[in-house]
């Protein structure tokens, strides 16, 4: 049971993202980009986060980059959701500090058993 | 002499690593015999594992001597996981 | 666990059209010469976003359509490729091709991919460097992006499951843990996949003395041995996070014998797809899209009446209070009302008076939940001038104002088509072409103003334009045609204005796919009818035409005005109500087939009887005594006897139909105050009723 932080502009990806974990027993926020998701992060701490990249405000490799800021977050596994198949969103990702990815499109399965990765 | 003992907490995690790693030094320059209570782990990694084959080390080096002290199961399972069991000596 | 999906499709649908729309905003208002880079990544994220949710919620068929307009719009924020006025037109088309598939897929049809196709080719051509000027892609991503084992692999080995098993060497790079990355997960994630058969040796030399130690550092290295014939795959997918901060060599274990020596790194392979089409690009194909866009009934997100709305927080906070006041209320005269006797009378009606205001209140706050600006119908007409003025080979502009002015959400959805028609209608009939406006001495330039604004409880919708105005003659003489009129009758200007609203009616020269089919004004009133609005035409010769359209706010609530006949109460809709006037000294003449018809100013008007017409069993005032309604329906007035005139008030209309059965010439009813049911009149159905047929008539067709 974790508590975990949903971040994506397209609401239908949120509801499916927070309905499947929920589903799973884990407690979800959610933020709708980067700006928010900090103003979240800032005043609780979550044990994973999920962001969209392209969003925006603030993207998420940004969002990532001042995540790792706060302390309370240096080492929170954080995956970006992508839906690029080529590499470069994900070294950028990884270069921002994000601890992996899920490429997208997914389905609820898949989304469980990466999560798994991190929260096990 | 008496010796020190050294309780883990709950979540030792990389998030609290400089903590741990401050208190061992602590504890290394004290000169005593130290036991390590591992039994109120629950989660542990690799950056603690780490520590305590450090602590490990530097008291061989110093002839002292270091115990670990029932160490639950998250922390078997972890350092069978890790291959570190021959080398902690716990198993 | 199985998650239905199909709970989000609506979610996904709105938000969807929502991200079109944007996308043709900003690709209309683009300045070539000064391009905003906000736009092209708002844009790029709409096609982003419904490229990503297509693919997650299975809606294959568009995914790879998606994908390609993606890709391009990435380019062109990456900075790679230019956005020219040709690719801008192909963009668009895209869009309009995108709200059909969605509304195909949302409809649960399926989605007619021919436009998307070729679209789609056209795109393939351009993005593999077959039209000039632009930079080849070297984008190889697949369509179905869906890879979560890494393809990147920095061993040469297969990369099927091989032999006995797996040999591994994983040495991290000291800062692998500052990601959030942990070996003890991924060993227990091995563990899993290898179902236990695996051995772990873990090297500490390169682990400094306690001291000398960063905490945060990984310094250790293992070998690991999988002992079973998993799937190399599985084993990637351990690992695909960490390649950049860790050294990992996976080799097939052979028999007994380990390879010790790792093969050498060799680049990773990313599969090019083979489907990028050569195919000639069609020249026809950009004025396919834009036929077949204007055949198609005007797409627009509104028709689909979604059964969903986006509520601001700030409105349900609103509400929140107000529910709370009125719980205050309702507590107070619940206390009250337990030892109540007449000395306490002035609180109880203070309390009334508070539970009133309150009630008010919270009824403003609900019905502002459904309302919405109106910006959402107007943001499609942009467009719709810029693709028919080209049409029409007319210079057009769009100057909108009041896009922020509020309505009922299913008012706003029904009002859409009628808006349409009339917009196009001003444009076809109203602006002249360029050559002729110049030569009367106007701008090369027409202007169609679409305003909006609130007024005494209603929303006024006007459009404008600065062209010809309505042609007299032409109307005339079509009515005449179609035997809406005779020759010898005499109409007043406006009468003349108001032929265009009659069924059949038509000045175009040929039914053009544009207003002049013939279906397009009286179906237009009809329909602003049924919203219980009015639309009138105001028309200055040379100068220009105005159509205003008036509309209630809010469907469920009626601005009423009580009549009484006998002892039953109806109430008429304000809105359609001309004047009452009482009969003493006025004349009432005979007209063959009508019984009476009043004399009301140039115009005769047939009186209707309410109490005859709906076989009302109840005392009756005489004609003399009796009050006569005059409303208006469908451009024709008709005058409805009733006793007496009672109060104005808001209703709320409640179903007939649904509590009782379908009535005709009632369109609801409603309880008043003191309990009783009142019915409201439907004018269109109380006049069929009574037989009066709309047709025009003038003094000269009396019988002195």
């Amino acid at each position: 049971m974790a508590k975990i932080l949903a971040v994506d502009d397209s609401a239908s990806m949120r509801q499916m993202v927070t309905f499947t974990l929920k589903g799973a027993g884990h407690e979800v926020l959610e933020a709708s980009d980067g700006v928010q998701a900090l103003g979240i992060a800032k005043t609780q701490p979550m044990d994973l986060v999920l962001s969209d990249v392209n969003m925006p405000n603030m993207d998420g490799i940004e969002l990532c980059r001042n995540l790792r800021q706060l302390p309370s977050y240096k080492f929170t596994p954080i995956l970006m959701l992508t839906t690029e198949s080529a590499g470069d969103k994900k070294t950028e990702g990884k270069a921002a500090g994000a601890t992996g990815w899920i490429v997208k499109p997914f389905n609820p399965d898949q989304l469980l058993t990466t999560i798994k990765k991190v929260l096990g | 002499m008496d010796a020190e003992t050294l309780s883990l907490e709950g979540k030792s995690t990389i998030i609290r690593a400089e903590e741990l790693h401050a208190k061992m030094e602590e504890l290394l320059m004290g000169g005593v015999d130290v036991s390590v209570d591992l039994s109120a782990v629950e989660q542990i990694d690799t950056s603690a594992l780490q520590l305590l084959l450090g602590f490990q080390r530097a008291f061989k080096e110093q002839d002292r001597k270091l115990q670990w002290v029932k160490p639950s199961e998250t922390v078997l399972s972890a350092v069978k996981l890790t291959g570190l069991g021959p080398v902690l000596g716990m198993s | 666990m199985s998650v239905d999906l199909s709970q989000f499709h609506q979610v996904f649908f709105e938000e969807s059209y929502e991200g079109l729309d944007a996308m043709e905003n900003g690709l209309l208002n683009m300045d070539m010469d000064d391009i905003d880079s906000e736009v092209i990544n708002t844009i790029f994220r709409s096609a982003h976003s419904i490229k990503g949710g297509a693919g997650t919620f299975g809606f294959n068929q568009i995914t790879g359509f998606t994908h390609v307009v993606e890709t391009v719009l990435d380019e062109i924020r990456g900075g790679d490729r230019k956005m020219d006025q040709s690719l801008l037109d192909i963009l668009l088309a895209s869009v309009d091709c995108l709200r059909g598939l969605l509304q195909d897929l949302q409809s649960g049809d399926e989605p007619e991919m021919d436009t998307a196709n070729e679209l789609k080719a056209k795109f393939e051509a351009i993005l593999s460097g077959q039209t000039e000027g632009s930079a080849p892609s070297s984008n190889g991503a697949s369509d179905s992006g869906n890879s979560q084992s890494g393809n990147e692999d920095q061993n040469g080995s297969t990369p099927d499951g091989g032999g006995e098993g797996w040999f591994i060497r994983f040495i991290p790079e000291p800062q692998l843990l500052q990601s959030g990355n942990e070996p003890v997960r991924m060993f227990r994630q091995l563990e899993e996949v290898s179902e236990g058969k695996m051995d772990v040796k873990v090297f500490h030399d390169k682990m400094p003395t306690l001291s000398a130690m960063n905490p945060e550092h990984c310094y250790l290295s293992w070998e690991i041995t999988i002992k079973k014939n998993v799937d190399r795959a599985q084993i990637d997918e351990v690992f695909e996070w960490v390649i950049d901060d860790a050294e990992v060599h996976i080799e097939p274990l052979v028999g007994t014998t380990l390879t010790e020596e790792p093969a050498p790194a060799s680049p990773a392979e990313v599969e090019k797809p083979s489907d990028l089409v050569t195919s000639a690009a069609k020249e026809k194909v950009p004025e396919k899209a834009d036929t077949k866009a204007a055949k198609k009934p005007p797409s627009s997100p509104q028709t689909q009446e979604s059964s969903s709305i986006r509520v601001s927080i700030d409105k349900v906070d609103s509400l929140i209070n107000m529910v709370g006041e009125l719980v205050i209320t309702q507590s107070m005269l619940g206390q009250l009302g337990q030892n109540f006797d007449i000395s306490r009378i002035q609180r109880l009606q203070e309390g009334l008076a508070q539970l009133e205001h309150n009630t008010r209140e919270l009824q403003e706050s609900v019905m502002k939940i459904r309302m919405m600006p109106i910006s959402f119908v107007f943001s499609r007409f942009p467009r719709l001038v810029r693709d028919t003025s080209r049409i029409l080979n007319k210079k057009i502009e769009l100057v909108m104002s009041g896009e922020s002015t509020e309505l009922d959400k299913t008012v706003m959805e029904k009002i859409g088509d009628p808006l349409v028609h009339l917009i196009r209608n001003s444009m076809d009939h109203g602006i002249e072409t360029p050559d002729k406006r110049v030569a009367n001495g106007k701008s090369e330039t027409g202007t169609v103003k679409l305003t909006a604004y609130h007024q005494s409880g209603n929303i006024v919708i006007e459009i404008k334009d600065d062209g010809a105005g309505l042609n007299k003659e032409k109307i005339l003489s079509k009515a005449i045609e179609n035997g809406l009129i005779t020759e010898d009758q005499t109409l007043t200007d406006e009468q003349v204005h108001d032929l265009i609203f009659q069924p059949g009616f038509s000045t175009a020269d040929q039914v053009s796919d544009l207003s002049g089919r013939g279906v397009g004004m009286d179906v237009v009133r009809r329909n602003i009818s049924a919203l219980n609005g009015t639309v009138e035409v105001e028309s200055f010769p040379g100068k220009g035409s105005s159509f205003i359209i008036r509309l209630p706010l809010t469907l469920a609530i009626l601005d009423g005005q009580l009549v009484s006949v006998g002892d039953q109460t109806f109430i008429f809709p304000l809105v359609s109500i001309v004047e009452s006037i009482q009969l003493e000294g006025r004349d009432l003449n005979n007209v063959g087939g009508y019984s009476d018809v009043l004399l009301l100013r140039d115009e005769y008007v047939p009186i209707i009887p309410l109490s005859g017409t709906f076989n009302l069993n109840v005392e009756s005032k005489t004609l003399e005594e009796s009050i006569i309604v005059v409303v208006e329906t469908e451009g024709e007035k008709i005058g409805v006897v009733v006793d007496e005139l009672m109060g104005q008030q808001q209703v709320v209309i409640k179903s007939l139909e649904e509590n009782y059965k379908r009535i005709e010439g009632i369109s609801g009813a409603t309880i008043l105050g003191d309990g009783t049911v009142a019915l409201i009149i439907d004018i269109s159905g109380l006049a069929k009723m009574a037989g009066v047929s709309i047709k025009h008539l003038d003094a000269s067709t009396i019988a002195a």
